[in-house]
């Protein structure tokens, strides 16, 4: 096959093999410089924007409180449970007491990617939920989002849950595999808390 | 020019309705059956296929002499992936929200074979500007098609367009239409009605000969 191909103007000219590397490789490096520009130019807005949706999240939680992130390494959270906690926030009132956390974490409900969800939790030992805020997630509209929608039922249910309250709350119907994600993950972020509260509070 | 100014205008008109990419080409399924579930999801894809659609082509179309013929395939990609990745960045940048809800599908044009075969048959044979235009028609008619049906799925299956309200509470919506198989329901009776609708107008057409 190879010899039918070698005519004389295939191996010098435009269709030679170093040619055709050569051009592909112009194209490679004009994309390539095109698009580390427009990276550079977009990288700082994108973070903004991702920063922006989760503070946003925290915010409408906890109105006039400051937030401080916390180190996930410095508490007991290195089980297995605790591996989808992807971020520790202190929350801070006027007064500079510490009045509760916020915990986000990813939730796997029924898409292959990931929920982040905020759970924000307050309360004598960080034990009850304050409310939970979903800040992104790829579940099926009209179905899984069912149970996401921050009007319906089902998120508002987690306000003032602690614990062992917190499997009373019934699962949307027809989003059953999101509801016992977010509800799965309410308790793990309860029980984060809990050790995290007792870290900072010196083992109490 | 006369001439000129009508090859254009059977162009435009080719992507809209004669070959329209979804419904009479069939191209593009993946996508088109994927995120039809809303009219916004819709129309944000067909907008980004459109800008992506009329960007590869004219550099296609200039790069023609350029492009190595044996690697034809690969420069093709290269080039639409390049703009995909703009079109990625630009929309997380200033159109947050439209990104969230586009969501994986963004990445995904780069594999929508409307670019390849837009590119194959038509940028690398005609020059810059008609490719443009070739472009900017199909792009419009991939756009059109998706809106059409994700605004029957959407209707139909939540109550709503456009996120609004518009079928009473009452209306239980049928969810099937939101779920893939409604997807292949919506576009095989809407494939079915433009064979339809053409068949009989080239029927009337040859009889009044």
């Amino acid at each position: 096959l190879a010899k039918e191909n070698k005519t004389p103007s295939a191996v010098r000219g435009k269709d030679s093999p170093l040619s055709t590397a050569l051009r592909l490789t112009a194209i490679v490096a004009v994309i390539i410089v095109m698009l580390s520009a427009l990276n550079y130019f977009t990288k700082g807005f994108i973070a903004e924007n991702e920063q922006r949706k989760a503070t946003e999240a925290k915010e409408s939680l906890f109105a006039d409180a400051s937030f401080k992130e916390l180190d996930k390494s410095s508490f007991p959270l290195d089980g297995e449970e605790y591996k989808d906690v992807t971020a520790i926030f202190s929350v801070i009132d006027g007064n500079g007491r510490t009045i509760g956390y916020c915990i986000d974490m990813k939730v796997f409900g029924f898409s292959s990617d990931a929920m982040t969800v905020c759970f924000g939790i307050e309360g004598e030992n960080a034990a009850m939920l304050k409310g939970i805020r979903i800040i992104s997630h790829s579940e099926t509209p009209g179905i899984g989002t069912k149970a996401l929608e921050t009007t319906g039922d089902f998120i508002p249910s987690f306000t003032g849950k602690t614990a062992n309250t917190v499997n009373d709350i019934s699962a949307v119907s027809g989003a059953t595999l999101t509801s016992d994600a977010v509800k799965g993950a309410a308790e793990t972020a309860l029980a984060a808390a809990k050790k995290i509260a007792g870290g900072v509070n010196g083992g109490k | 020019v006369a001439n000129k100014g009508k090859e254009l205008l059977n162009t435009l008109k080719n992507g809209l309705w004669e070959s329209n990419p979804v419904f009479i080409q069939l191209l593009g399924l993946c996508p088109t059956l994927a995120i039809t579930t809303s009219v916004s999801n819709g129309l944000g894809m067909g907008l980004c296929s459109t800008f992506v659609l009329v960007f590869s082509n004219f550099f296609i179309s200039v790069l023609r002499k350029f492009i190595p013929p044996r690697a034809r395939i690969a420069s093709y990609i290269v080039i639409i992936a390049g703009f995909v990745t703009v079109i990625d960045l630009v929309l997380k940048a200033f159109l947050y929200e439209l990104s969230a809800s586009l969501g994986v599908f963004i990445p995904l044009i780069v594999v929508n074979c409307i670019f390849l075969a837009r590119a194959e048959s038509f940028a690398s044979k005609n020059k810059p500007f008609v490719s443009v235009v070739d472009g900017f028609s199909m792009g419009l008619g991939f756009t059109a098609a998706l809106v059409i049906i994700s605004a029957i799925r959407e209707l139909l299956g939540n109550g709503t367009l456009l996120g609004f309200r518009i079928l009473p509470e009452a209306y239980q919506p049928a969810l099937i239409l939101i779920l893939p198989a409604g997807g292949f329901l919506v576009l095989g009776l809407l494939t079915a009605l433009v064979r339809f609708v053409t068949d009989k107008t080239k029927k009337d057409r040859e009889d009044t000969k």
